[in-house]
């Protein structure tokens, strides 16, 4: 299956081809955020606020196809 | 710090006292928000004789505690009718504490037509006539230059820009930063109530004043700022995000949350968010160099620095405190895309004096409106400046959203008690909607930013598209708000200390330090508690009721995508936030 991962702050050195840290990410069906984390190289460490289809959710989320995925590290504003 | 100074515009005299006892223990939004209750006629009109403004720095500020330089102005809004407190970096809160100054009230408001200069030193105050060159529509930028050549670099300025001299409802008051740029008090209108009392600046020279406050325990108070420093410098988003990214940083998450309010709150999500990002603003910044800086602070002992100067293409400097709301407001909801426009605007309004969240949620109304064509950043701009004039424009937009809206005939207008609701939409974040609609302030996110546990997962986790848990996270919020802004405090240490106990046990540490008490944390929270309830009665006696605590009533029935949702609070659950 194809997952759209949207990598957003610090993250986005991970993917410096990519523009402005979106791209495609073939994955197996049934994988979970922290798979789509690991298969990325990226530290789950790293990553604070996982959104998958713009709703805040754990390392554990089941991902599926055509997924949006939001990576984001720690952030704040106001 | 025991000076209590008062200014009377009528009869142009000033009273120099002692800090009266039942003040002595309050400093901040406490003590700004207690005086207008007890000295200002609710029903007052907000420009005329009856109201007074006050400015009072907070328990901690002239110490040497980071983030401690908050300055918070008091008085009754012009823009909401409603009580006001609006706070502020800059320069002005650390000189007032050293000169040892409690606090600052004008009052009164002269017969003649003339403007004035108030002029604080250690010696005493003096009130001179102001400058022809800096009135009649003399952007801020060149006042503050005219000011400081006058009155010397060093000095702390607050000023009414042309709004405020035009009386304007947006009208903010502007304090000079360390570096003589701006940072503003910017909702709720107070610079008009500058303006109405004819006083165009205030001035505040500490030469002579002592370096830092009296500290009733030294050792103590190093040991708990050393603490409460270490907290803000361990926390990923006080240490690290925000001294990157500043807070534009948030369009790309409430993007993806799909509650960045778009096209006049129509919509919860933007495709073009990359052109408008903090992610973007970093680069471009990092790109262009010259004066530009990706951090900054904005006042002496801010080591957050989640300011930055952005330049424009040829390294020059264009703006500074360029925040998440107001690039929100110009680049989503007014669909604004170029960055560059948006900085523009941004120190346009800065120059005039106008509360850049409220004039820019008010520029997307006008475009909602037929006013301004969508999405138009050179047509804006024009518009913005003719405040500075003032044409029929320049004095529509300077009325606020509110205005616009009802001007242009929309039920779409995203306001609370006249307030521009700024850049969470309150359907796809409830928290923060629970704040907007009860907070005493109008809509008002800082009043209780249920977006961090909402979206940011800071202070815990609760769902932004559930009711459940968010009356208590709103409220909650709003009482540890009350009692932060008191303290002088920079808002953003609240990511800190959410997060890390000994942060705030540092902080309330550092406040029996200075002032050998024995606070507990319940005593804060009786502090905030009893903030938002004069605060409250305040509004009540001004005719306030459990009615007005209610979002425009669209966003019960136009579902926000992509979440689809709307704003399902009934209106007994809205009231017990304020149960308590």
């Amino acid at each position: 299956m194809t997952v759209e991962v949207r990598l957003f702050a610090t993250l986005r050195r991970h993917a410096p081809a990519s523009p402005n840290g979106v791209m495609a990410v073939e994955m197996p069906a049934g994988s979970t955020v922290l798979e789509l984390v690991r298969a990325l190289n990226l530290d789950p460490k790293e990553v604070h606020l996982i959104m998958v289809n713009g709703t805040g959710c754990g390392f554990e989320q089941p991902i599926s196809d055509g997924d949006r995925i939001g990576l984001f590290p720690p952030v704040g504003g106001g | 710090m025991n000076k209590f100074i008062r200014v009377n515009m009528t009869t142009r005299e000033v009273a120099m006292q002692e800090t009266p006892e039942k003040y002595a223990g309050l400093a901040g939004r406490a003590l700004t928000s207690t005086f207008v209750y007890d000295e200002v006629k609710p029903t007052c009109h907000a420009l005329g004789k009856n109201n007074k403004l006050i400015f009072a720095p907070g328990f901690l500020s002239g110490t040497t505690a980071a983030q401690s330089g908050r300055i918070s102005v008091g008085a009754k809004s012009p823009l909401t009718g409603t009580i006001k407190e609006s706070n502020s970096g800059g320069s002005f809160s650390q000189k007032m504490a050293k000169m040892g100054i409690k606090a600052l009230v004008i009052e009164g408001m002269p017969a003649d037509d003339k403007f004035y200069i108030v002029k604080i030193d250690m010696n005493g105050v003096v009130l001179d006539e102001a400058p022809a060159e800096i009135l009649n529509g003399c952007g801020n930028h060149e006042a503050i230059k005219v000011l400081s050549a006058k009155y010397g670099d060093s000095v702390g300025i607050a000023l009414a820009g042309p709004a405020g001299e035009y009386r304007l409802p947006t009208a903010n008051i502007s304090f000079k930063d360390p570096e003589g740029h701006i940072r503003s008090a910017g909702r709720g209108g107070l610079g008009a109530v500058l303006g109405s009392k004819k006083v165009k600046a205030i001035i505040l020279d500490d030469t002579g004043a002592p370096l830092s406050v009296p500290i009733a325990k030294p050792e103590a108070f190093q040991a708990a700022a050393k603490a409460f420093a270490k907290a803000l410098v361990t926390h990923p988003v006080t240490g690290k995000a925000l001294s990157a990214y500043g807070t534009d940083v948030l369009i790309n998450i409430l993007n993806e949350a799909g509650g960045l309010p778009a096209k006049n709150f129509t919509a919860g999500r933007i495709e073009w968010n990359d052109n408008i990002s903090g992610e973007t603003m970093n680069a471009t910044i990092t790109e262009r160099g010259g004066e530009g800086k990706v951090s900054h602070g904005c006042h002496t002992g801010c080591i957050i620095r989640c300011s930055q100067w952005y330049p424009d293409k040829n390294g020059k400097y264009i703006t500074s405190g360029f925040e998440y709301e107001t690039v929100w407001a110009l680049g989503a909801d007014a669909g604004i895309k170029d960055l560059d426009d948006i900085a523009y605007l941004d120190r346009a309004m800065d120059d005039v004096g106008v509360d850049s969240i409220d004039v820019s949620v008010a520029i997307a109304t006008a475009m909602a409106g037929g006013l301004l064509p969508f999405g138009d950043g050179k047509a804006a701009l024009e518009a913005v400046k003719q405040i500075a004039v003032p044409t029929p424009m320049g004095r529509i937009l300077g009325g606020g959203t509110a205005i616009v809206g009802k001007l242009c005939g929309l039920f779409r207008t995203a306001v609370v008690k006249d307030q521009a609701i700024p850049a969470y939409d309150p359907r796809a974040v409830k928290g923060v909607g629970l704040t907007y609609a009860t907070t005493p302030m109008g809509a008002d996110h800082t009043a209780g930013y249920a977006v961090a546990t909402n979206i940011l997962k800071v202070g815990g986790y609760v769902d932004p598209l559930k009711k459940d848990g968010q009356v208590e996270l709103s409220r909650n919020l709003q009482i540890a708000t009350a009692a932060v802004d008191s303290t002088g405090m920079c808002l953003f240490i609240a990511f800190a200390i959410l997060d890390i106990p000994e942060g705030f046990n540092a902080l309330v540490d550092m406040i029996n330090a200075r002032y050998d008490l024995a606070l507990t944390a319940d005593d804060v929270t009786a502090l905030g508690k009893s903030v938002l309830k004069t605060e409250r009665a305040f509004n009540a006696a001004a005719g306030f009721t459990n009615a007005h605590d209610r979002l425009p009533e669209f966003f019960e029935y136009e579902p926000c995508p992509p979440h689809n949702v709307v704003w399902d609070f009934t209106p007994e659950e809205i009231d017990e936030v304020f149960n308590f």
